[in-house]
This record gives structure tokens, sequence and C-alpha cells, in this order.
């Protein structure tokens, strides 16, 4: 490679290789990140995209391979070390502190800078909070207040501008925009295109293709831990990196191909009067085997409506009822009435990380496996067996710990114990939130199915094209109330949503 | 199978090698058990080995355990008795009988036995008769009538000697009334529950009824000098009229009566405020005198407790008074009011490093003797009697 | 936050030791209604407050400390024995390197061996006491006039630090360096970190173990202040055993957790303060009332219950408030359908 090319890289990788156990994670990966480039990294979930970036900034050593930086050999000691060689990263998951400030936040293990004579200048450090916020395009947050009240987009912002603030070369930016609103997103985008101008560079892992194709020069493609190709600007299409992803040619209709509406007409669920927040007076009803899509912004209140719904949250007025009159007041009653609630935060409100797949398949179905009062290991693992069989979770067995499994395949699990709790009604809250493409078609062929059998499916959702996709009818919330409805037509496009929405 | 099941099967085995090794029989029975009957024939006269006879060596829990053991290794070297100690294994009921089991397991002949809670005097009881040792209940007045009459009923029991812990207490209460003028009393005492405290709360309570004392309040489980501190200053702002103090156990929390003086001279009421304490406390005749608070310091009677067992042991084990067990003896306490008195107490009669008698003194006073020899030794013991015993 | 704002915060806060004094007024008039026992009851809560200093750094990284009373008693100790041959510097000096010796050897295990905090305190708590008392009696031998068999004694022109208004200079100061070791120190700001998520800790570059092994060294600093005072304060320093001195950080670790809560509205040194204040006036109220010294125990459970889950019931009054609110709206409307879909 000449000289002068070999300047303009920033980031090599060389036969990088990982392994957990008998998992190959990554396998001889090599390629190039330039100078001033966006380069995205796509992948199904387990394709090793989150595993190279945490070897990139420091957070785990590659069992073989090199890494290099500017042309030198780069082995990062940790994650300050690499951030001070100038590879920064942004993870996936929450990543701030609760019970202290925003600047606490943003130079959390970098306070050195601020200290004198042993002492904290709290101001030059809030001072210096305020300028990286303001740096990344985030206004009116005060550096001293604590995080606590914050929202999870603000807080994410607050990990971009803590990355951003050690002016890295390279920054690894890993799913951070599934958890973003629009104004999450614009900040992030005015930041990359912002490096891009400083020529510095960015990596841009994310499962949303559309995205990725927007942003990124280019787009590298892992698939099962080996790297398959990359696609400049010009050879991008969603087709071409659909097929690198996945291996196979996945059709355009990987939503739902129909067009018919609901099977029924019969009620299988109401809220009347509903007022809790912005809401007031929302009402509707569900049909069996229908899939009324739920669509709005971030805080329009439809998550907590979801929620309302399944009896977690107690509404300030109104109420919810089935078909046969029972008002559904609290989870457990309403796990009872055979009702499901797939939450978006599927970490923290949707999964037991530290229990296996089994504990959390079982879960919600112990009445039904207990024998005089004594639960059977063997029919749990019979049911978590089968669950896992029919949904195709990629895990080393039903014992293990969810925490170890990918996005896709925790989403998988958390639907399976309702599938095997054979519920009746559905509220799923961004089912697909996170998730590789082909973990996405298996999701909507599961709603598909459950349609066909009669089910009623409430999908909350922020991604448009799902909406449209997969719903029967679409209700859109604007600041608490329903603004619209649309029945399943092949002319609703996205602007029409949007419209109604903003 | 996998290393986590090794190991667990391991475990499981040692486990249980130490259950059954736990369980094994003790050494064969020493001379004929007779299954009924409080007498027991001794056959020591006949005896070729020294007698064994074990106790639980507290020394480790301050001055006064370790005069007991100075006294016990003085009197059984006297008496050609071998002293068998065994540490306390762990803290609680479970150390006491664990350490028993040991004794029992070392092969004794007989054991002088205290035990921290009435409830546990019928397992030691049982662990005794099972194995043929003679056994002496040291400084534990039986309140349940069915656990006394179980006891003395005992084959092995040789005796069973207490401390009147409510006349102590009546007594101070008194002393301090009678002597100085006591109205308004607040107490500093044990945790409830503790048999001894207890007791020694209802003799408060008996003298304060009798002497129309005024019980203004009282405070428990204190576990620190500064703690003591801490109530003796709230009682005092809370209750300006109180004039006495009564500091229930002494040697339980180290320092109390520094932390108590300091609050009283912190208000400048040394001189005000009178002290009595139950148990002996290191240093005390720094705090008693003219202008002092600390007025009355009833104790002695857990050396005493060890001396009347030991040597009613020895005694029975030579064949004396064989046919009266199981005896009754009780020990009286000693009123120390004077820092003289205070110092010499811990000069002469408890004193860690010194025995309070030589051999010979032993053979002159309870050595040989019968057991109203020694209640009638134990009842007119005092201070002045034992500093004459080292002139 | 504006001056009034901070002004108007501190009287809330130091509402909740006034109101419960009130209430012990209330009952009590004759015994409590006297500036005697209002100082003494501001007495009673130094101690603790220093102790609670000291606790604070570990229990806010997620540290449960049990040695820290036999620690406080051999630093105690050592700084007697210092006092009776340097003086009252010595007495200080000889408490601190003592308390930071101890901290390090039981910090050290802890960051080596990685159990849990409260195994390792529980173990060093077994063996710091066993020393404690062995030293004692052997300075009963060898320093007749400091030592006795049961205590060491405070020397004697320092026992003034535990009187007041001299113990109330001393904890302003105390408070004042605490506050700023919180808030402008490294250690202390990283504590917070790691107490607050370790794994994220790490992965912004904070060694978590390494924190933690600071907290013990600093929060044994203000050990040894606090062995230094209650010393002072009861003119001895007795050893303890059989885990006696587990017992000691129990109440300051309530005035941590009441700090903490009240840290939305006041600064960590003022709220943890507040917290012994409150404890002090329920010990007295008790005492004053004459009432089963059990009872203080049922009464301190109450109000540290009462004080944590206050957000709680707020929370829960706030949501019946607008239930109330939405049910009165809809009463009163014409027609109260919305938007069906």
């Amino acid at each position: 490679m000449s000289e002068v090319k070999e300047k303009s890289i920033i980031l090599r990788a060389e036969g990088i290789s990982k392994s957990f156990g008998p998992t190959k994670a990554l396998v001889q990966v090599s390629f190039e990140i330039r100078r001033g480039e966006v380069v995205g990294l796509i992948g199904e979930n387990g394709s090793g995209k989150s595993t190279f970036s945490t070897i990139a900034a420091g957070i785990q050593k590659q069992d073989e391979g090199q890494l290099y930086l500017n042309g030198e050999p780069y082995a990062p000691a940790d994650i300050t070390d690499a951030i001070s060689k100038g590879v920064a990263m942004v993870v996936q998951e929450q990543g701030t502190f609760n019970n202290i400030s925003v600047a606490a936040n943003i130079f959390a293990g970098r306070e050195q800078q601020f200290t004198r004579a042993g002492l904290l200048d709290l101001k030059a450090m809030n001072d210096a909070a305020a300028k990286a916020l303001e740096k990344i395009g985030v206004e009116n947050v005060n550096p001293a207040q604590v995080v606590n009240a914050m929202s999870f987009e603000e807080r994410k912002l607050l990990e971009v501008a803590r990355a951003e603030c050690a002016e890295p070369q390279l920054l690894i930016i890993d799913e951070t925009t599934t958890a973003l609103g629009r104004e999450g997103r614009d900040v992030m985008y005015r930041l990359i295109n912002k490096m891009r101008r400083d020529n510095r560079s960015v990596l841009f892992i994310s499962h949303d293709i559309e995205e990725l194709m927007n942003i990124c020069d280019s787009i590298i493609v892992l698939r099962d831990g080996h790297y398959i190709g990359a696609l400049n600007r010009e050879e991008m299409t969603v087709g071409a990196l659909r097929q690198m992803m996945v291996g196979r040619e996945i059709a355009d209709n990987f939503y739902r191909s129909d067009w018919e509406g609901r099977l029924t007409d019969e009620v299988a669920l109401s809220a009347r009067e509903i007022c809790y927040g912005p809401m007031k007076d929302l009402a509707l009803d569900l049909y069996k085997g229908e899939i009324l899509g739920i669509g709005g912004l971030t805080d329009c209140g439809m998550h907590d409506f979801g929620k309302i719904l399944f009896g977690i949250i107690k509404p300030d007025y109104g109420e919810v009822t089935l078909s046969d009159g029972t008002k559904i007041t609290a989870p457990n009653q309403a796990v009872r009435n055979r009702m499901a609630y797939i939450s978006k935060n599927r970490d923290t409100e949707a999964l037991m990380s530290a229990g296996s797949v089994k504990d959390n398949i079982c879960l919600p179905n112990l009445p039904r496996l207990a024998r005089f009062g004594l639960i059977s290991p063997k029919r749990e693992m019979s049911m978590a067996g089968s669950m896992a069989d029919a949904l195709s979770i990629k895990m080393q067995g039903p014992k293990q710990y969810v925490m170890y499994l990918s996005g896709g395949n925790k989403q998988k699990v958390s639907i399976g114990k309702w599938l095997a709790s054979e519920a009746e009604i559905y509220v799923f809250d961004c089912p697909t939130r996170g998730i590789d493409i082909g973990v996405k078609a298996d999701i909507y062929r599961i709603l598909t199915d459950l349609k066909k059998q009669g089910k009623a499916i409430i999908m909350i959702s922020e991604e448009l094209p799902e909406l449209i996709g997969m719903s029967d009818r679409i209700l859109t919330f604007k600041d608490g109330a329903i603004s619209g409805e649309f029945l399943r037509d092949p002319s609703i496009t996205e602007h029409t949503l949007i419209d109604y929405m903003i | 199978m996998n290393m986590k099941k090794l190991l667990a099967a391991l475990l499981a085995c040692a486990m249980m090698a130490g259950v059954l090794s736990a369980c094994g029989a003790a050494e064969e029975p020493k001379g004929d058990a007779n299954p009924g009957g409080a007498s027991v024939e001794n056959e020591s006269n006949d005896r070729t080995e020294p007698y064994r006879l074990g106790y639980i060596n507290m020394s480790g829990y301050g001055a006064t355990f370790e005069a007991i053991t100075t006294v016990l290794e003085s009197m059984c070297d006297a008496a050609g008795v071998e002293l068998v100690p065994v540490q306390m294994a762990g803290g609680g009921a479970d150390g006491f009988i664990t350490a028993y089991e040991n004794l029992v397991n070392m092969g004794i002949d007989g054991v002088m036995a205290s035990s921290s809670s009435e409830g546990q005097v019928r397992l030691i009881a049982e662990l005794f008769e099972q194995n043929d040792v003679d056994w002496f209940l040291v400084n534990r007045r039986l309140s349940d009538s069915d656990l006394q009459e179980y006891v003395f009923s005992q084959s092995r029991l040789v005796g069973n000697e207490f401390c009147y812990e409510e006349e102590t207490a009546y007594q101070v209460v008194k002393q301090l009334h009678e002597e100085y003028g006591m109205k308004n009393l607040a107490v500093i005492g044990l945790t409830l529950g503790d048999a001894a405290g207890d007791l020694r709360d209802q003799g408060i309570a008996k003298a304060c009824e009798e002497f129309g004392v005024t019980l203004l309040t009282e405070t428990r489980g204190i576990s620190s000098a500064s703690d003591v501190t801490n109530a003796v200053e709230g009682i005092i702002t809370s209750y300006p009229e109180v004039d006495g103090f009564f500091i229930v156990g002494g040697s339980v929390t180290n320092g109390a009566l520094a932390g108590a003086s300091q609050a009283l001279a912190n208000h400048g009421m040394e001189d005000k405020v009178v002290i009595g304490m139950i148990d002996i406390a290191s240093g005390m005749e720094e705090y008693m005198g003219e202008g002092k608070p600390l007025k009355v310091v009833a104790g002695g009677n857990l050396l005493m407790d060890w001396v009347i067992s030991c040597s009613c042991m020895i005694n029975y084990a030579n064949g004396i008074d064989t046919d009266k067990t199981p005896y009754i003896l009780n020990t009286s306490v000693m009123y120390v009011k004077t820092p003289e008195d205070a110092v010499d107490y811990s000069t002469y009669y408890e004193n860690p490093t010194t025995p309070m008698m030589s051999g010979d003194q032993w053979y002159d006073t309870l050595l040989g003797k019968d057991v109203d020899t020694i209640q009638a030794f134990v009842d007119n013991y005092t201070l002045d009697y034992a500093r004459s015993l080292s002139e | 936050m504006n001056m009034k704002t901070k002004i108007m915060n501190i009287v809330k806060a130091f509402m909740v030791p006034v109101v419960l004094y009130l209430i012990v007024l209330l009952l009590a008039p004759g015994r409590v209604g006297n500036l005697d026992s209002i100082t003494s009851m501001l007495t009673l809560a130094v101690v603790p407050t220093v102790i609670a200093y000291g606790v604070h750094f570990g229990f806010t990284s997620g540290i449960i400390d049990f040695s820290v009373g036999s620690r406080m008693t051999l630093a105690g100790i050592f700084g007697c024995i210092c006092g009776c041959f340097f003086g009252p510097i010595g007495m200080i000096l000889g408490s601190v390197l003592a308390s930071l010796l101890l901290a390090a050897i039981i910090g050290g295990l802890f960051a080596l061996l990685k159990i849990p905090s409260f195994v390792i305190s529980l173990g060093s708590l077994m063996v710091f006491e066993v020393i404690g008392e062995h030293l004692t009696k052997y300075c009963a031998g060898v320093l007749p006039e400091v030592a006795t068999y049961q205590y060491l004694k405070a020397p004697g022109n320092m026992q003034f630090l535990g009187k007041a208004p001299y113990n109330f200079l001393v904890l302003i100061v105390i408070a004042v360096i605490f506050e700023l070791v919180n808030t402008r120190t490294k250690i202390a700001n990283q504590a917070r970190v790691v107490g607050s998520d370790e794994l994220i800790a790490r992965n912004v570059g904070i060694e978590p173990m390494k924190v933690k092994f600071g907290t013990f060294i600093l929060g044994s600093i203000f050990l040894a202040l606090a062995a230094v005072v209650s010393t002072c304060y009861s003119s001895a320093v007795g050893y303890a055993a059989n885990m006696g001195s587990m017992a000691t950080v129990f109440k300051p670790m309530m005035a941590v957790i009441i700090g903490m809560s009240l840290g939305r509205i006041v600064r960590s040194c003022v709220g943890i303060f507040i917290g012994n204040l409150c404890l002090s006036v329920i010990f007295t109220g008790i005492i004053a009332l004459g009432w089963p010294d059990n009872l203080q125990n049922i009464f301190l459970g109450l109000f540290l219950v009462g004080v944590l889950g206050l957000p709680t019931i707020q929370r829960t009054i706030a949501g019946f408030k607008r239930r109330s609110a939405a049910r009165k709206a809809h009463t009163n409307m014409p027609s109260a359908t919305g938007t069906k879909m």
C-alpha cells in the first residue's frame, strides 16, 4: 500500500478473530476505515458488529489479528487508553449514572483534567460540560442537574457528548439511534456530518438499512462473524445489503403481503375515557383477528397507553374492559385473562437478564406447569425447548442466561413466553426495536400467524413502514389524543401518517 | 461427573464424616453408674490417676476470668487434681455445648459447668449424665421448677451454687438510699432477657418500692463508653431531679463507668449524683471517694462461684460429703465503697496473676472440708480477710 | 438554585427533626423543654455524624462495612497511647495513622480477594476486636496511668473536645472538610459513579476496586476523627468483644440513608447531620417519656421506613389527587364519551 494511501487510513483491521467459548464471534475480519469517512457496519444479530466495536474501543481484546490506528499497531489497554489514542464509543445500552450530575456523567473517569491541588474545579467541569453539549447541538441542559429526571433519549445524548468531548479521531456509534426520537437522531446526524467535515471518521452501527444508506459513505456487512463485503455509496441498495446480511433473498414482502382487514367484528378489548398525562378521554375497541397499529412521536403518550391497557399504569380516569365485561386493573389480572404485553424496554421490563431462557419462558406459565403445587423441571424444559424451536432462538441451550443472547433472540424469548401462555390479546410495544432484518421478518410472521389464529393484537410502533406494512388499522396519536384512523390500504404512505402525528 | 458435582460430593462426604465422628461413643465411663438416687458411691480412694476436672477457660473475657483461672489452677495444683481447660468454641449457647462435648471427649471425670442460659441446662445435664461425668452447676439459679426437679434428680450432679442477684441489686439500691439519700434512680441495664439482668431488675424494683425511690427511666443494651455517656447525658437533661444511677453490669461494657462519670462531670454533677454498680470494673477506684460519684460496687461473686465449685468438686472426688449431693450453696457479694478497697480488691482478691490463697491456705479453709464449712467460709469472706491472707 | 430556594430547602430539611422534637415536647413538656435538653440532643448527634461521614463514601460505592466500630476502637486506643506520649497532636495523628493502616488492610483484602464487603468486614471486625482487647490489657500492664484492663483514658487536656460548644465547632470543621472532600475529590465522585453502575463505570475507564479501596482510606480519616471526638466525649475508649462493635455502624448508616434521601434539597453534610439529629431526638424522647428501651428500636425502624417511604407516599397522594380531579371533571361534563375508535 502506498504511503499516501496508508496515511489516509485511520483504522485498519487485519485478521481479527474473537471467540467466546465455542461461539466464534469474529473470524478473520479485515477492513479499513479512512479519514473523514462515515462507515456503516451492519449485520444480523450475532454477526459480530458489537464485538468488533468493543475491541476497537478497548473494552475487550481480540484473540487474533491486529488493529492499526494511523498506520501504527493499535492495542488499547482499556477504554481510557483507547480514548487517549483517539477512539471513542457510544454503547448500545444505557451508559449514564444515576444520582450524579450531567457534568459528572460526561467527564466520568476523566475528572483529572479538572483537578487542581487534589480538588475538582466544579465550575470548570460544568462549563466544559455545557460546551460539550453545545458542540453536539444540545442546549438548555443544566450541567449541574442530576440526570435522574432526564429521559432515556436525553441521557443517550449525554453519552454522545461524553464521547465527542474527547475529540476522537474515530467515533464508534453502536446502535444508538434506536433509542432516539426524531430530535435526537437529528443531533446524531449533525454530529456525524460535522465529524466528516473535520476529517474525522465514524463507524456507525445500525440495523436501519435506510438510515445507513442516507448517512454513510460506505457500508460493511458482517455475517456470522465473517466479513462479507463492503458497498460504497454508488453500490448500496437495500436488496443487495439484505442479501449480504442474510445470505439469501429477502423479498420486499417481509411485511404482510395481503391487504385484507380484520377477520372479525368481535370486540376483544375496549378502552373508554382514558385520562392520564396528556391523554384525555381516549377510547378504542380492539377486535379479534386484528392487528391494530398505534403510531406517533416518542412522547405522544402511546407507550403509556399500552401499559394502561395491560394494567401496569392506573389511569386517572377511565377503564379497560374485556368482551365479558372484566375490568383490567392490574397486570396479574391481565395475565389471568389471557393478555400479553411485550415492552419496548426489553432488558429492563420484559426479561430477567439474570435468568435463563427457560426461566423467562416459563415465568408467566408456572401455574400451568404446576401439578399439585409442584413444578416439574421436565415440563419446564419441554415448554422452553418447544418454544425455542418454534421461534428459532439461537442459544446454547434453554439454561443459557438471556443476558448473553443477542437483541433479536432476547426479543424472541420475550415473545415466546407469551406464546407459551396461549394469550388471546397481545400488546406489542415496538416489537422490532434494535433487531436485525432477519429476526424482524420472523417477528412479522409471528404477528401474521397470531392474527390468522383470531388473536387480537395491538402494535405500538415508531416505525411508519412497520405500521403501514403490518396493521389492519392504524390509529395515530398526537398530544395524547387519537388524531386519525386509517384502514389498511395500499395508498397509505408515511407522509399520510406523519401529517397526523406532528 | 463435572467439577461442581465432584466438589459437592466431596463436601457431603466430609460433612458426613464430621457428623459421624461427633456422634462417636465417649470414653468408657469411670466407676459404676448409678441409675437412680442422688448420691453416688465414690471410687476416688482407689484412683491411681489424678481426677480430671474440666472447665471452660474464659480468661480472654477479662481480668475477672483471668483471676478465676489463676485461682482454679492454684487450688487444683494444691489438691493434686488435673485441671482440664477448654476454650469456648464460638460464641453463644452453641459455644458452651460444644465446649462441654469436647471436654467429655477428652475423658474428664468431672466438670464445673456454667451456661449461657437456663434453657441450656437440661442439655448439659443430659450430656454429663449419659457420659457418667460428675458435674457442678456454677452461677445458675434455676427458676423453672420442672427443670429444677429434673436437674436435681440427676445422679451425677454434685451441686449447684448461685448468687442472689435480686438481693444484690436490692442491697445496692438500699445502700445508695440509706447512706447517700438517693431518691430518684435511673438504670443503665443489661439487655432484656438476660437471666441475671432480669433478677437484678426485680431486686431494683423491690428496693425502689420499699424505700420510696422513684425509678425514673432505664436504658439497655449499651455497647460502648460513648453510648453510656450519651445515655447519661440524655437522662440528666430529661430528668434534672435524678440523683442516682445504677449500672447493672459494669463489666459488660468496657469503660461504662468512665463514660457515665464523664457525662456527670460535663454537667458539674459528679458530687450531686451517686452511682451504684454491680460487677467489678477495672480502674473503678478513680471514680470513688470524696466528690466522686461511684459509691457502691457489688461484686466478687463471680470468683467465689468458681472457688466454691472447685473446692466442692475436689472434696467430692476425695470422698467428702458424697452422701449430701446435690449441694446447694450460694455466694454473697462484696460491697466495695472506697478507693482503697477498690485497689485492694484487685490486689488481694481478684488478682489476675496471683491466686488469693497459697496451697496451705486452701487446705486450711476449703480443701478437705465439708459443705457447711465451705458455705460458712463464703458467708464470712471479706476484703479484710483477703488482705489478711497476704500478711 | 437561587439563595432563597437553598435557604427554604435547608429549613424544610430541618423541619424533620424539629417536628420530631415538637412531638416529644408535646408528650413530655417538662422533660425536654429546656436548653440543656436541646443541647444534649445536638451533642448526641455529633459523634454519629462524624462516623456517618466516614461510612458515607464506602456506602455510596456499594460497600457494607461492619468493621467501622472495631476500627474506630482500635484507632481510639492507639490515639490514647500516642496522646500519652505526644499530647493532643499525637492523639489525633496516632488515631489517623492507625485508622489508615486498618483501612488499608481491610480495603486491600477486599480489593485483592474480591469477596463481598460485608464478609470481609465481619472477619476483620473479629480480628480487630481481639487486637483491641490485647492491646488494652498490654497497656494496662505497661502504661497504668493511661490504661486499665478494660479501657484507655483520653488525655485530660483533650476532653474538652467532647463537650459543648467545642464539639460543635469540631463538627462544623469536620463537616466542611467532608463536604469539600465529597464534592471536590476524584475518589468521592468516582465512588458515586461506581455505586450507580459498576459495569458502566468500568466501560468509562474507572477501576471499581481501586475506587472502593480509596473509599476505605478516605472514610478512615473521618473514622479516626470520630474516634478522637468519641474518646474525648466519654473520656475513655473500651475494647469491644463478641462482635459488640458491630452495632456502632447501624445508626450512622441510617443517617447516611436519610441524608441521601434529603440529598435532593440539602448538601450531604447537612442531610447526614439532620438524620443523626432525628435519631438523637427519638432517643432522648424515649428516655424522657420513660418508655421501655426496646421501644426505641421500634420507633427508629418506623422512622427510617417513613423517611425513605416519603417519596412513594408523596407520589401516591399526587396520584390520588389526579384521579380525584379527573373523576370530578367527568362528573361535571355534559357528555363524557371521548373519541371512540
